[in-house]
């Protein structure tokens, strides 16, 4: 069987909603700006880091089946490879929120908070220094978003299984390299928030929710895609089952995490360390804190055991929503509640945030597809991939 | 119940694949497929039922899980409630790890000795191949002999023409009773 070279063919009035929807989050976030410029920054942040996490989690998809050598995900494989491509707008908004609103979110950033830190977070967090870093930060992740995306369509034209092996080099550099990013910029982006808590699994407890939700956007593209009658045949029902068995797996990880994160902390009972759930166990934040782990892992865990939800696109990309939501819900977890005293809040940035996100997060995906064939012609396992079967 | 089977042979898994996709579209039925290994598609081409072997998993899942969080809760805050860093008895943080661990214990062995009751392995069973060599690189299809109605110059042909080394009638053998079901299995024990 030969696979023809393929484009993705898009209607202006397809992307319209999305451009609409563009327009409208800028507008609440520019309404937000005026009536609680406080919290503008905060809502950049959180819709930055989300976008972000779902580029980075296609960079971890992509570089762990690289590097296996694992073949099955081949054939839809410029789908995550589009998604980077996330790495670096979510970078840049999430850039622009730390730089304009850092006075603000990050206590350990301005003057009086900086003085009752002990002297290595001191230094660690002088200005110079931790703006350096998060620009590095991006820096890296979007530069090898960049090398993923130009090998493999390198390997379209010249079919040169040297590609694939230059792709696995770059992928096992991705994944200890990209690991030390993702787990400090996790420690400067969030942990930072309160900079007198820390928790040495947090930057896992990061990444557990960044694969997650990478691997429910991606699911939720491939149905999306697949109902268009576009990557039909690349994409059959074990392709859709297998995406499905990754997200119930990342999903029951994230959760053994979230649970070693809280049990040490409840079991010690350190003041410095239980600050972070007592703020957010108490008030109308304690819903919210229990509905967390249901949307993030008792929903999907539940749902998706069985063999026969697995395979349906309606079952799974449901609970895709679900898992994504939850994502969302968790890092507002993470942001907001030092910022608001008063409890959870959703206002107009807030809301202006995710409309912004969803829009930006399809007009970038439609382009960077549209940038390449959508089948990778010269990888030498897309044959495999095409009889993909349980 | 016919008493007779047949039995053809291959050297390869794309002959005894294709040779089981037509058999059975010609209405022959299938009684067992012997491989060395597990063959892709061939459960689906054989047309064979799904194991519900995961109904047994999560069903001792459960049983184990929530048997062992009341046994901790009743332990500690029942039997012998000693105060631990002042947590209150009842604290079902704690009790998690031990959950999680028997739940996966409970299933695990629920599994395996559900998978031996079912294929009726026990200590000392002797095995019964129909060819010693579907261990190591041949592959058999076995087919049913009904009492009528069976083409045997048709069956032999479809076999043949799949590439079947070697296609013979035999009877069942004595001692085995027939499976109630066709099935696949890498390394398959003959009743």
């Amino acid at each position: 069987m030969s696979v023809e070279t393929r484009t993705l063919v898009t209607s202006p009035s397809l992307l319209m909603p999305y451009r609409i929807l563009v327009a409208a989050g800028v507008f609440l976030l520019a309404m937000g700006a005026i009536v609680s410029p406080a919290r503008l920054w905060a809502a950049l942040l959180w819709g930055g880091l989300a976008v972000l996490g779902v580029g980075v989690a296609a960079l971890y998809f992509l570089a762990i089946h690289a590097v296996t050598g694992a073949a099955w995900a081949t054939s839809f494989k410029r789908v995550p490879e589009a998604m980077t491509s996330l790495v670096p707008v979510g970078g840049l908004v999430t850039l622009v929120a730390i730089a304009l609103g850092a006075a603000k979110l990050y206590p350990a950033l301005s003057e009086q908070g900086a003085e009752s830190l002990p002297v290595f977070k001191q230094m660690w967090y002088s200005s110079a220094f931790y703006f350096s870093r998060s620009v590095a930060y991006v820096g890296v992740l979007s530069a090898f978003a960049w090398g993923f995306r130009r090998i493999s369509r390198r390997q379209d034209e010249d079919r040169l299984i040297v590609r694939t092996y230059q792709g696995r080099r770059l992928s096992a550099l991705f994944l200890i390299l990209g690991s030390f990013v993702v787990v400090l910029s996790s420690f400067d982006w969030l942990m930072a928030l309160e900079p007198m808590w820390y928790s040495t699994i947090f930057g896992v407890y990061n990444f557990a929710g960044i694969f997650q939700s990478g691997l429910a956007a991606l699911l939720l593209i491939l149905v999306w895609l697949k109902r268009r009658g576009v990557l039909e045949g690349e994409v059959n029902r074990d392709h859709i089952q297998d995406i499905a068995k990754f997200m119930f797996g990342m999903s029951t990880f994230w959760m053994y995490i979230w649970y070693s994160q809280y049990v040490l902390i409840w079991y010690t009972n350190i003041p410095e360390e239980t600050v972070y759930f007592t703020l957010r166990m108490t008030g109308s934040w304690l819903p919210l804190f229990f509905l967390n782990p249901v949307l993030n892992w008792v929903v999907p865990f539940h749902i998706l055991m069985a063999r026969a939800p697995k395979r349906s696109l309606t079952i799974t990309s449901r609970v895709a929503v679900v898992v994504l939501v939850g994502r969302a819900l968790d890092l507002y977890l993470m942001i907001y509640p030092p910022l608001l005293e008063a409890g959870p809040r959703i206002g107009l940035a807030e809301v202006g945030a995710l409309l912004a996100v969803v829009g930006l997060c399809a007009l970038v995906l439609v382009r960077t597809l549209k940038g390449a064939s959508l089948v990778p012609v010269g990888d030498p396992l897309l044959e495999e991939s095409l009889h993909h079967h349980q | 119940m016919s008493d007779r089977q047949q039995v053809s042979i291959y050297s390869g898994e794309e002959e005894v694949l294709s040779a089981v996709v037509e058999l059975r579209a010609a209405g022959f039925r299938i009684l067992e497929v012997f491989a060395p290994y597990a063959v892709h598609g061939l459960e689906r081409a054989a047309g064979l039922r799904r194991s519900r072997i995961g109904l047994i998993t999560v069903t001792a899942a459960t049983i184990g899980s929530l048997a062992f969080y009341f046994f901790q809760d009743w332990v500690a805050a029942i039997s012998w409630p000693v105060n631990i860093g002042g947590k209150p008895y009842s604290s079902a943080p704690a009790w998690i790890p031990v959950v999680f661990e028997t739940g996966v214990l409970a299933a695990g062995l629920a599994t395996v000795l559900a998978l031996f009751v079912r294929s009726r392995l026990y200590p000392g069973k002797r095995a019964r191949l129909i060819d010693p060599r579907v261990t190591d690189d041949r592959f058999a299809v076995v087919l049913e002999i009904p009492d009528s109605g069976f083409d045997v110059e048709r069956a032999r042909e479809i076999c043949a023409r799949h590439g079947a080394e070697s296609v013979e009638e035999t009877a069942v053998p004595e001692s085995g009773k027939k499976p109630r079901k066709p099935h696949v299995s890498s390394l398959e024990v003959w009743r």
